[in-house]
């Protein structure tokens, strides 16, 4: 783009940092501004997952028998363990914002690298659990196996839709871990510039915001876990 | 309360042209961030321990739905910074929640008033469980 | 010309000396510059002419469907099997005609094509928030439109653009790619109402308080609202109905112990406030219009930017209104019933403002004038006949039937894409730096509205008298309605055809546009037209309201004044 901002009579006596984009006033407008539309993109984020909460209501409220069986099925000891990740991965995001506050550069970079390892983590158990379902033929829809999850262990008679409590788990879990690996995805992102030096006290709007979308990740799988493993 | 809404809204947007406003980021304390991570970990712990135990069928829902709302809006406002950022991010959130509950109580309100009336028109339940025992019977 | 007579110098005109600075369009050249650009009234116009383009697509799908049912029977008078088409193709005819109008068209229509164009310009702010991210919401936007292609392409989609379950889940046609499409489109529209939600509170100029904003803005506002809080819910309805589909994981589909009601509750819960995603915006545009055009403060200016809101928020109460048939529980349909006539009120505020500004005003009946009262006609005809299909027992009667059609195309037709039209007349000169041909653009209103009341108030009376939506053939007393109606669709393209050759021919030889033909009061007149790269020579100061006009003269000519 042109620099028209030489004839912007406004602009005469500000600061003008090189990472402060031409449309912009002050480092102060380009912040709130970043962080303005991170907060408009959870409040979107919230209402995306809205639709699986309420199918899970709903689900709840056409088969009861159906959940409070079926959820036995899961393991509550690794998502609890997958919760610890994911609470921890929030404290080490949380740090890294703090580290740029403060100016700090191996504080961003290790502690972000640490929330990369502990979303990793995450994924890997998120792994296991889903080969286990996938052994034993408790999957979503059609591919719901009931002779196989018998054989497996499972109660002999589900009552009830017990294809429709895995639908619900797989796609609720499922969307949930994409979101993880684009978290994951956008912390290697984050890795490189902090490295290049992008990041400071002033101008740490991305690393911000990724935070933020972070512990949206986070404050999902918190009323997740419940629901999903543990609710009798 | 409508004034307060309205000062707001306007303080949050005031910054366009005025120059910075709060540009200063709010360092909290180390031990602040371990104390609310702390305090995740014992909820958790709290809400394992209560589902292992077994409370009666309403009763756990609801304790395990209050645990995780405290543990949300913990991590809401301090790892979010919510407490201490601009209250118009709040709001948005907020609101966000308040659409999320519309949609909750209005297509519950359907569900669990159907054939309230005419109790031929509540097909769910009855017929679409029967429906789903032929199938899984024929599998 | 009267152009400049009531322009109020402003710090704007300081740099008259930049006159020869190159405007936005000629700054840069090649196309390249054009794929790169991150210039918000250069996306604008690259939207208008998406948007544009695929109204001609749905428009000749509209056509198509209106020639079909020129005859009752598909062999209608032929002797053959078929007249035109077959059921099966009507049936996706109508589907994309629907889709394509309302996802492609009428949603990004005047938010993303004149709301990225004026945005920016009536804040007095340099560009939008976050300019990198509307380009992309810009190719998010194709994407999603070419997907909807691949669907039309690989066998296109029956299903109506609702994409109800279980139909949905088990027809043969591609429906995957089309929920794709429309999914992607999602994400373009969710972008754009971030960027403007932000730009509206932070790019503000000094001096622009919330209470000077123009009422275009206000409605954007309002609209990006809807757009950052409903979509999403499409999205996972989408995202859940193409799993159903793929995997009959049994949510909506009863055969597998679901619930196809669900489905139409998270459909509507999108569908129906993105109704309002597409009429608040001509709301805001209508405002402009009349009060430019009246050359008088607008009346009831905080009730108007209110009442966005309001209709904003009510429009997330009323979606089962479109359920009252469907298997709803009697208590819900009350409900959403009695919440619908509450969204009356708002939009009769608004309506009555812009009746009352007139009223008193130094009226000037421009072309863009015409449209907009074109718009106050229609769509106060579009509104009314809503309350009926919004009373429980007389939507029992009226529910699926032609009468629900003529409905909506009084509001989205007659309303927005009437205000969508006046708009483009209304800021033509600014975008483009040319004038239209005035009395071409009142000859095509003239067809537009004349051919858009054949068209649909014959609908209204094939629906009292039953005749259903979506068919392809119909008994044969209905023919000379159908009929009709289907000659009010070939004026209507006959108008919107004259449009398109009257606006091509101003690009080449139109008469050259001052700053400010219209005499308008708001920020976006103070630049050049067209405008320079980064909008204004000079930061603009605001220190008045988008409307305050000059006390009128009555000394002067009214009406037609060029």
């Amino acid at each position: 783009m042109g620099q028209q901002s030489s004839s912007h009579a406004s602009t005469a006596g500000h600061h003008h940092p090189k990472y402060l984009a031409h449309h912009f006033e002050s480092m102060a407008q380009q912040n709130a501004s970043g962080k303005l539309g991170m907060w408009l993109f959870l409040g979107q984020e919230v209402l995306f997952f809205s639709g699986l909460f309420l199918a899970y209501v709903l689900g709840r409220i056409f088969y009861p028998e159906t959940f409070l069986a079926a959820h036995e099925l899961l393991d509550w000891k690794l998502g609890a363990l997958n919760t610890i990740f994911l609470l921890t991965s929030s404290l080490t995001m949380a740090l890294a914002v703090r580290g740029a506050q403060v100016n700090s550069k191996p504080q961003m970079f290790y502690n972000i690298l640490a929330t990369l390892f502990l979303g990793g983590a995450f994924m890997v158990v998120k792994y296991i659990e889903y080969s286990h379902k996938f052994h034993d033929g408790l999957l979503p829809g059609h591919f719901f196996d009931a002779a196989k999850a018998m054989h497996n262990g499972a109660p002999a008679n589900i009552p009830g839709a017990p294809a429709i409590f895995f639908a619900i788990y797989f796609v609720m879990t499922g969307t949930h871990g994409l979101h993880v690996l684009i978290g994951m995805g956008l912390m290697i992102w984050l890795l490189v510039r902090i490295n290049r030096g992008d990041f400071n006290s002033e101008n740490h709007v991305y690393l911000e915001n990724v935070g933020l979308y972070w512990h949206i990740v986070d404050l999902i799988w918190i009323f997740l876990f419940p629901l999903l493993y543990l609710v009798r | 309360m409508f004034q307060k809404l309205r000062s707001l809204v306007l303080k949050s947007s005031s910054a366009a042209h005025a120059g910075g406003h709060g540009d200063e980021p709010h360092v909290l304390p180390l031990s602040t961030y371990f104390a609310v991570f702390g305090t995740l970990l014992v909820l958790t712990i709290l809400t394992v321990v209560v589902s292992v135990i077994g409370l009666p069928q309403p009763a756990a829902i609801i304790v395990a739905m209050i645990v995780a709302i405290i543990k949300a809006s913990l991590v809401v406002l301090w790892f979010m910074h919510l407490k201490f950022d601009d209250r118009f991010y709040s709001l948005i959130f907020v609101i966000s929640l308040f659409f999320l509950a519309l949609f909750f109580v209005f297509t519950s309100m359907d569900v669990l008033s159907r054939g309230h009336v005419n109790p031929e028109e509540n097909a769910f339940s009855q017929d679409g469980q029967l429906l789903r025992q032929e199938y899984m019977k024929k599998k | 010309m009267e152009s400049n007579r009531n322009n109020m110098t402003q710090s704007a005109h300081a740099g008259t000396a930049g006159g020869a600075e190159p405007n936005y369009i000629n700054a840069h050249k090649g196309i390249w510059s054009w794929m790169t650009t991150v210039d918000h009234k250069r996306l604008g116009l690259m939207y208008l002419v998406g948007v544009l383009g695929f109204f001609a697509v749905g428009g000749i799908f509209a056509l198509l469907v209106r020639t079909q049912l020129l005859g009752p029977t598909n062999g209608w008078n032929t002797g053959k099997q078929e007249w035109l088409f077959s059921g099966d193709t009507y049936n996706k005819l109508f589907t994309l005609h629907g889709a394509v109008m309302v996802f492609l068209v009428i949603i990004p229509s005047i938010p993303a094509s004149l709301g990225n164009f004026f945005l920016p310009l009536m804040l007095g702010a340099k560009d939008v928030a976050f300019p990198k991210l509307n380009l992309m919401s810009f190719y998010v936007y194709i994407l999603g439109g070419t997907f909807l292609l691949i669907s039309i392409a690989t066998g296109a989609v029956d299903t109506g653009w609702t994409f109800y379950t279980p139909y949905s889940t088990t027809t043969s046609t591609s429906v995957i790619s089309a929920v794709t499409g429309v999914f992607i489109l999602g994400f373009s529209s969710i972008l754009t109402g971030v960027n403007f939600i932000v730009t509206i509170h932070k790019m503000r100029a000094p001096g622009l308080t919330w209470v000077r904003l123009p009422l275009f803005v206000w409605a954007q506002y309002a609209t990006s609202l809807i757009q950052v809080l409903a979509t999403p819910v499409l999205a996972i309805t989408l995202m859940l109905l193409a799993i159903e589909r793929t995997m009959g994981i049994g949510i909506f589909d009863p055969k597998l112990g679901g619930d196809p009601v669900l489905f139409q509750h998270f459909f509507w819960f999108y569908s129906h406030p993105a109704v309002y995603i597409m009429i608040l915006p001509a709301f805001g545009v209508i405002s402009e219009i009349i009060t430019v055009n009246s050359r008088k403060q607008i009346f009831g200016y905080k009730a108007i930017a209110m009442s966005s809101v309001a209709i904003a928020v009510i429009g997330f109460l009323v979606w089962g209104h479109h359920m009252f048939t469907s298997g709803q529980s009697e208590l819900a349909s009350a409900v959403f019933s009695v919440l619908t006539f509450a969204v009356a009120i708002p939009t009769a505020i608004k309506v009555f403002s812009w009746v009352a500004t007139m009223y008193g005003g130094s009226i000037r009946l421009n072309s863009a004038m015409w449209y907009a009262l074109a718009f106050l006609f229609l769509f106060t005809i579009g509104g009314l006949t809503g309350l009926f299909l919004g009373t429980l027992s007389v939507d029992i009667h009226l529910h699926d039937t032609y009468f629900v059609v003529a409905h909506f195309h009084y509001v989205m037709m007659g309303g927005t894409m009437t205000a969508f039209v006046g708009a483009l007349h209304h800021w033509w000169p600014k975008m483009t730096g040319r004038m239209l041909n005035e009395f071409w653009g009142k000859v095509s209103c003239f067809f537009v509205f004349t051919g858009f009341n054949i068209t649909f108030f014959s609908q209204f009376l094939l629906g009292t008298k039953g005749m259903p939506r979506r068919y392809a053939t119909y008994l044969p007393e209905f023919q000379t309605w159908h009929q009709l109606s289907t000659l009010g669709s070939y004026l209507l393209g006959l108008g919107f055809s004259i449009t398109l050759v009257y606006m091509i021919a101003s690009l080449i030889k139109g008469e050259k546009a001052s700053r400010n033909p219209w005499g308008g009061r708001s920020l976006e007149w103070e630049t050049d037209s067209p405008p320079i790269e980064h909008n204004f020579h000079v930061q603009p100061v605001v220190k008045h309201g988008p409307y305050e006009f000059p006390e009128i003269d009555h000394s002067m000519s009214t009406g037609g004044g060029h």
